[in-house]
């Protein structure tokens, strides 16, 4: 069988739709046994007004899977480190827990695991998604907030939202090229 | 979402204050010569219990089990005879049916051949606390 | 019939997009992958939407609970409370054998004993009660659940009429207004409708269920128009495109006011009107003095606006839709209140019409049969067919209830069974209902943890997980009805039973076996042969569903329909009502306001704990980790509070301490606090004294026709401690 393209994971969040019910949060705990306290993929709040002219807004994050890895450029045993279809992981067995690349991460999606001992992060579920499935998170969220799917596959339904919508990243100024993107 | 009809009978009143209600509801009923405190108390007895006036005395969950046993066994989709469950007649109509005692164009009598007297009473009773007139509140979970 | 069944196979649909070739773009590690595990179908018990799931096992343990996509119903989603299921299972605390009470009530002492000492002990205690105060000295309490059904059946073969389950706690006002004006409480199309209100049913923060999915589809992708009242600004206030925060209690006004605009304006549907309903001529006197300017005295909401949104409500007809549930009752005109939604629903047309109200449709199944009982000698403890005689009799009414029980009128009641119910936190008032646990010679309680209500009881027994036993089919009725069922995933890991073992155990001591003298396998068997599908016991076991994927409108829309009404009709209108003493049409009365120096206690769930039970599973405890009162920013500066401080709050039911929120997200009359907490059993150790219980302060309420619990009739006062 001849090599097919290299894929490029990624994911849209249009976070307008978000209702904070934290099924993704508990669903990526269950699904890949994140200690209590720590977590792999977060809801950020952000609140402003006085009653009762009132706005709240909520905007899932998790590891953005970035083109160009600040943590992986850090790593100095290689354990961080991006597959070809970008989903970026951590070899257990290599990490040292010197913890670079939690201060390298400029979106704070990495944490120290006290269970195992080493740096755990979101893994997009990549033993899932290499089984055809979907991330935990994706598949359970209620009010499908989030679609991911393969950059380089013109008819997913990812590349279709991004194709006819606004988005944008976060921070982009770090060079990163991250791949979660938010649809306006 | 989750709402599922209330299979439960309808509240009936205690057989004393039913009774009281019979007689006063019960066209040409003696009321005259009556105390005043009395006809006041029959009437409100009445009022309030006036939608479940003259209910039968049978059980209602007995009757439940007859008339599945009983008519379900032909009244059912697919079966001999027409699709037939308590929301089929009202109140009236099925009285009217348990009244005159004869089912089908042949006109049998209901018993023996669909259950013995009281079970026929239940069946009655619970037909006419289901029937399509009938208040049935609808209950929310199994 | 053209239904079309829902039978798509597991994995066929959805995940497509993703599915991956070549193993081959492993950086490092793990070898090739193997084909999906299939997981077991289930359907989730953790709230009534039921949602079918699909149980990952690895070596006869759970490890994770997936969506079933076969099941329209559930939208293909898992809540975070579905998703947390499993720490149920795996819950150190959890009960894991028979417990008998050794100490004093509520001290915690607890002997392990083994099923046939616990059955004998409550069998002995309920058949000391019957002997002494007839059947009807019992009660039975419980929850819903598929095996809800084995309980109460126990109780009514034992004789007592008083069964009591939890909708006065819950919906009996809406369901009780809705099948009084249309006989049957529909389903609202949320996936079609054009303009949606909602008053306080906060959907998007409290419960998750298709509703929430479809309204935020509908707000958020098909431009639908979303109108939210609430005193307090929730995330669904947060996502509608108006948010009034309402004066609580005046809901009935607001509604009032809208049908008054329709029928002033004529934008009512006339000819729908004409053909299907009675009364309409007296609702054109009846709201002729409810304008929009008296409206806006008594809502705070601007008449311009009550008029604007009327018309923009009559003008969507059809596919406009004020929504009815799903929240508890919180006023005691709250019948009336849902009255007038129905009324005012019925008045645009919408009725059993796509984006509008749809009567439910239903899957048709088996039923088991099984040897009736005798109907109870005794009248019902709680009155209800004197009282609330239009009210589900045989669900009962708990407020009134336990006023009796107190007073031991009309008769006395002196033991307690409890299923899956948990009373001390789900009723308002607990002093009230400490007191009423009290006067029993004898409580019984069947759950999975130990429950505050567990705690103070004689006798516990563990009933089995549902990822842990198989229940009856159940069959879920809406516009995309679907029948479900729950069979066991992993085997018992501790020693519990199902609740039909449990039933089973005491009617054998009660000498009451032949009523129940069947398994729960030819119980469900029965229930499959009927199921619209081929070998439907097969299918059910591989599939966990069956659904109708297609909606289907106007079902109701024909000349012959006759509505389950006195009159045959859809009844704005209501002789039954009139009958019974109550309004015929929804009066309004302006509702007490709280007096100066005291706020209005209000309530409300988060879906990652809606019901109390969940409070402490790690997984949704680390997201809530403890309660605390809301109180508006100007209040709090008046009053010295500041956020964190300790505060007590106090009515004439209760008094507790708790931390303050100082906010902008409530109005400055109310105070609100998140429930599930303060709770009394260390058995529950995130939530042991951990914050504050709601039903320590909520004072007795209840709706004057339904007897629905009235959850915001509590005023309360907060001082700094």
């Amino acid at each position: 069988m001849a090599n097919p393209a290299p894929k490029r994971y990624a994911m849209v969040l249009d976070s307008r739709k978000c209702i904070d019910c934290k099924a993704c949060v508990v669903a990526c705990k269950a699904e890949n046994d994140v200690p209590l306290g720590v977590f792999r993929n977060r809801i950020n709040v952000e609140r402003e007004g006085a009653f009762p002219r009132l706005r709240v807004s909520f905007d899932p994050e998790q590891c953005h899977h970035c083109d160009n890895p600040s943590c992986v450029r850090v790593c100095p045993t290689g354990a961080s480190l991006q597959r070809e279809d970008g989903i970026v992981l951590v070899t257990e067995a290599d990490c040292i827990g010197c913890k670079y690349c939690i201060v390298a991460c400029p979106y704070g999606a990495r944490f120290f695991n006290e269970e195992t001992k080493v740096v755990d992060k979101c893994t997009f579920c990549a033993h899932r998604v290499d089984r055809g499935e979907l991330p935990a998170c994706v598949e359970t969220c209620p009010s499908k907030v989030r679609t991911f799917g393969d950059l380089t596959d013109p008819a997913s339904p990812l590349h279709v939202l991004l194709s006819s919508r606004r988005y944008r990243v976060l921070k982009p100024q770090t060079g990163n090229g991250p791949q979660l993107y938010y649809l306006y | 979402m989750g709402f599922r009809r209330n299979r439960n009978p309808v509240p009936r009143a205690s057989p004393e204050v039913q009774d009281l209600v019979y007689l006063s509801a019960r066209p040409g009923a003696p009321t005259k010569g009556m105390p005043m405190k009395a006809l006041a108390l029959l009437t409100l007895a009445a009022l309030l219990a006036a939608p479940l006036a003259a209910e039968p005395k049978g059980s209602d969950t007995k009757g439940k089990f007859y008339f599945k046993k009983s008519c379900k066994s032909c009244h059912v989709d697919k079966g001999s005879a027409a699709v037939l469950t308590p929301l089929s007649k009202t109140q009236a109509q099925w009285r009217k049916f348990f009244d005159a005692g004869k089912h089908g164009k042949a006109g049998e009598t209901l018993t023996p051949k669909f259950g013995t007297p009281e079970q026929i009473l239940d069946i009655k009773t619970f037909l006419i606390n289901h029937a399509s007139d009938s208040p049935q509140p609808e209950t929310c979970g199994g | 019939m053209d239904r079309r069944l829902f039978l798509q196979m597991v994995g066929a649909g959805g995940l497509a997009a993703t599915s991956i070739a070549c193993p081959k773009f492993f950086g490092k590690g793990k070898a090739a992958a193997a084909p999906p595990p299939r997981g077991i179908p289930t359907t989730c018990e953790l709230c009534p939407n039921k949602c079918s799931v699909l149980a990952m096992v690895e070596k006869g343990k759970v490890h994770k609970l997936n969506p079933n996509p076969e099941n329209p119903k559930s939208r293909n989603m898992l809540c975070a409370r579905g998703n947390a299921a499993i720490q149920q299972v795996y819950d150190p605390d959890r009960l894991k054998q028979p417990l008998i009470r050794v100490g004093a009530r509520g001290e915690g002492k607890w002997r392990p004993v083994s099923w046939d000492e616990a059955f004998d002990f409550a069998a002995g205690k309920l058949a000391a009660t019957k002997a002494k105060y007839g059947p009807e000295g019992t009660l039975w309490s419980s929850t819903e659940g598929f095996q809800e059904v084995f309980f109460k059946n126990l109780g009514m073969a034992f004789g007592s009429p008083n069964i009591l389950r939890h909708p006065s706690l819950c919906l009996a006002s809406v369901n009780l207004a809705y099948s009084m004006t249309f006989g049957t409480v529909p389903s609202f199309d949320l996936q079609n409708a054009k303009y949606v209100i909602m008053a306080g049913a906060n959907r998007f923060e409290s419960f998750i269920t298709p509703d929430t999915m479809d309204l935020i589809g509908g707000v958020m992708e098909r431009k639908a128009k979303f109108v939210y009242l609430d005193p307090r600004f929730t995330v669904t206030a947060s996502k509608a495109d108006e948010w009034y925060a309402i004066k609580p209690g005046t809901d009935l006004a607001f509604i009032l006011a809208m049908i008054h605009v329709i029928v002033r304006e004529e934008r009512y549907d006339k000819v729908f009107l004409d053909q299907w309903t009675v009364g309409f001529d007296k609702l054109v006197d009846h709201v002729a003095p409810y304008t929009p300017d008296w409206a806006e005295k008594e809502t705070g909401i601007p008449s311009a606006d009550i008029l604007r949104i009327a018309r923009e409500f009559a003008d969507a007809g059809h596919r406009a839709v004020f929504y009815a549930g799903r929240r508890s009752s919180w006023y005691q005109n709250d019948f009336q209140m849902r009255r007038a939604q129905a009324i005012l629903n019925c008045i645009v047309g919408n009725w059993d019409r796509e984006g509008g109200m749809v009567p439910n449709r239903k899957v048709a199944k088996g039923e088991f049969m099984f040897l009736p009982w005798d109907d109870p000698k005794a009248p019902r403890v709680d009155e209800v067919e004197k009282n609330f005689p239009l009210a589900s009799a045989k669900d009962g009414v708990y407020l009134p209830l336990r006023e009796n029980v107190l007073k031991g009128v009309p008769y006395p009641v002196k033991a307690w069974m409890i299923y899956k119910q948990d009373p001390l936190n789900s009723v308002p008032d607990q002093g009230k209902t400490l007191k009423m646990m009290e006067g029993m010679d004898f409580i019984g309680v069947v759950d999975i943890a130990m429950s505050d209500t567990a705690w103070f009881a004689d006798v516990v027994f563990p009933e089995s997980h549902y990822l842990e036993r198989t229940d009856p089919i159940e069959v879920m009725p809406g516009i995309w009805p679907a029948a479900v069922l729950r069979q066991q995933v992993v085997k018992p890991i501790h020693d519990t039973k199902p609740c039909l073992e449990i039933a089973q155990g005491l009617a054998k001591r009660l000498g009451l076996s032949d009523y129940f003298d069947y398994t729960i396998d030819q119980w469900v068997e029965a229930e499959a042969k009927e199921l619209p599908v081929e070998n439907g016991l097969e299918h059910m076991k591989k599939h966990g569903v069956v659904a109708f994927s297609e909606a289907k409108y106007g079902t109701t829309r024909n000349a012959a329909q006759r509505f389950v009404t006195k009159s045959g009709k859809i009844e704005i209108f209501s002789e039954r009502l009139a009958e019974a003493g109550h309004d015929p049409l929804p009066v309004y009365a302006p509702p007490q306001q709280p007096p100066s120096g005291r706020y209005r206690m209000i309530l409300g769930r988060k879906a990652t704990m809606t019901h109390a039970a969940l409070a402490n599973l790690p997984w949704l405890h680390e997201h809530n980790p403890e309660n605390d009162l809301w109180l508006n920013h100007d209040e709090a500066a008046r009053l010295g509070i500041r956020t964190g401080d300790l505060v007590r709050v106090t009515s004439t039911a209760g008094s507790v301490t708790i931390k303050a929120r100082v906010t902008e997200e409530i109005r400055p009359d109310c105070v609100f606090m998140l429930h599930g907490f303060g709770k009394k059993s260390p058995w529950l150790r995130s939530v042991y004294n951990v914050g504050a219980a709601d039903s320590v302060l909520l004072e007795t309420a209840w709706d004057k026709v339904s007897g629905n619990a009235a959850m915001h009739e509590t005023f309360v006062n907060v001082v700094r401690v």
